[in-house]
């Protein structure tokens, strides 16, 4: 699809999916575009996780080489795919359209600012007793698609999980629904390297 | 003490996570009480799924250790519900 067939597509509420790796998705993507990672062995796997079955969606992906596995591995996920983004970033910026970038916060500077932020921990129930960040929600990701937007009391959301991938979503997910959010990298696998506290027990 | 040797092997080397933890899920679900998983994964969000999930779940993990390049889970199914 060039790129003015997916403005109108977007226009009209369809989904844009970007599989670029996290770093180019994190500086610049499609307004309301939401992060799944590409992967050969797993994509599927995890956007079905993530993503009701059914929803109609454009496909980002770069390089180019990864474009017709994209396409093909979100479909056998159960999305319905209407195409995908002909000529990438390059080709959506000539063309005069809009790009907005995922803010990151590397782990030591979450902890130096944690009150600044709300923390949403977006991994499951029971990786969230073994020990999560005080004062951190929980949301797992794959209950983010139908869940409400945590209420953070004008406080920007950060995004966590055990390393990016799940966090990666579901801040994608809140920036395209119009909340602020961040993502954390590196996740409770770095956060436990640095030697930062953590609590144990259920989500309240 | 000795790790026993697996009665199951389970590779999970490329997979992002959540994908290892989810699919060790699913391959205890067939095992027997007592039998023993080796998992091998990449993703270092492992090193704190498998524990948190094997705590959870009532299964033992054994020994978790790093050898060629990847990360090896020792897991013993616990007793069924």
């Amino acid at each position: 699809m060039t790129p003015a067939e997916v403005r109108a597509a977007m226009d009209a509420k369809v989904v844009v999916v970007d599989t670029r790796p996290l770093v180019p998705f994190a500086a610049a993507h499609l307004p309301g575009a939401l992060h799944i990672e590409f992967n050969l062995a797993d994509l599927a796997d995890r956007a079905e996780l993530l993503v009701p079955k059914g929803v109609q969606v454009i496909v980002h992906a770069e390089p180019e080489g990864t474009v017709a596995a994209s396409v093909g591995l979100l479909g056998d996920a159960g999305l319905h795919v209407l195409g995908d983004l002909e000529g990438g970033l390059g080709a959506w910026q000539a063309a005069g359209q809009p790009v907005e970038p995922l803010p990151l916060i590397a782990t030591d500077r979450l902890w130096a600012e944690l009150d600044r932020y709300l923390v949403l921990d977006v991994r499951e129930p029971y990786e969230f007793r073994h020990g999560h960040l005080s004062g951190a929600q929980l949301l797992p990701s794959g209950d983010a698609w139908t869940g409400a937007t945590p209420a953070a009391h004008g406080r920007p959301i950060a995004v966590f999980c055990s390393g990016h991938a799940r966090a990666a979503f579901v801040a994608s997910l809140l920036l395209a629904r119009g909340t602020e959010a961040a993502l954390v990298t590196g996740g409770m696998y770095e956060w436990l390297q640095h030697g930062y506290p953590v609590a144990k027990g259920a989500a309240p | 003490m000795a790790v026993p040797p697996e009665d199951n092997l389970l590779d999970c080397r490329g997979l992002l996570c959540p994908m290892p933890v989810v699919k060790v899920g699913r391959e205890i679900k067939a095992m027997r009480p007592g039998q023993v998983l080796k998992m091998l994964a990449t993703d270092r969000g492992a090193i704190t799924d498998i524990p948190a999930w094997a705590e959870d779940t009532g299964n033992e993990l054994l020994e978790w250790r790093e050898e060629g390049g990847a990360l090896v889970f020792i897991l013993r199914k616990g007793p069924e519900e």
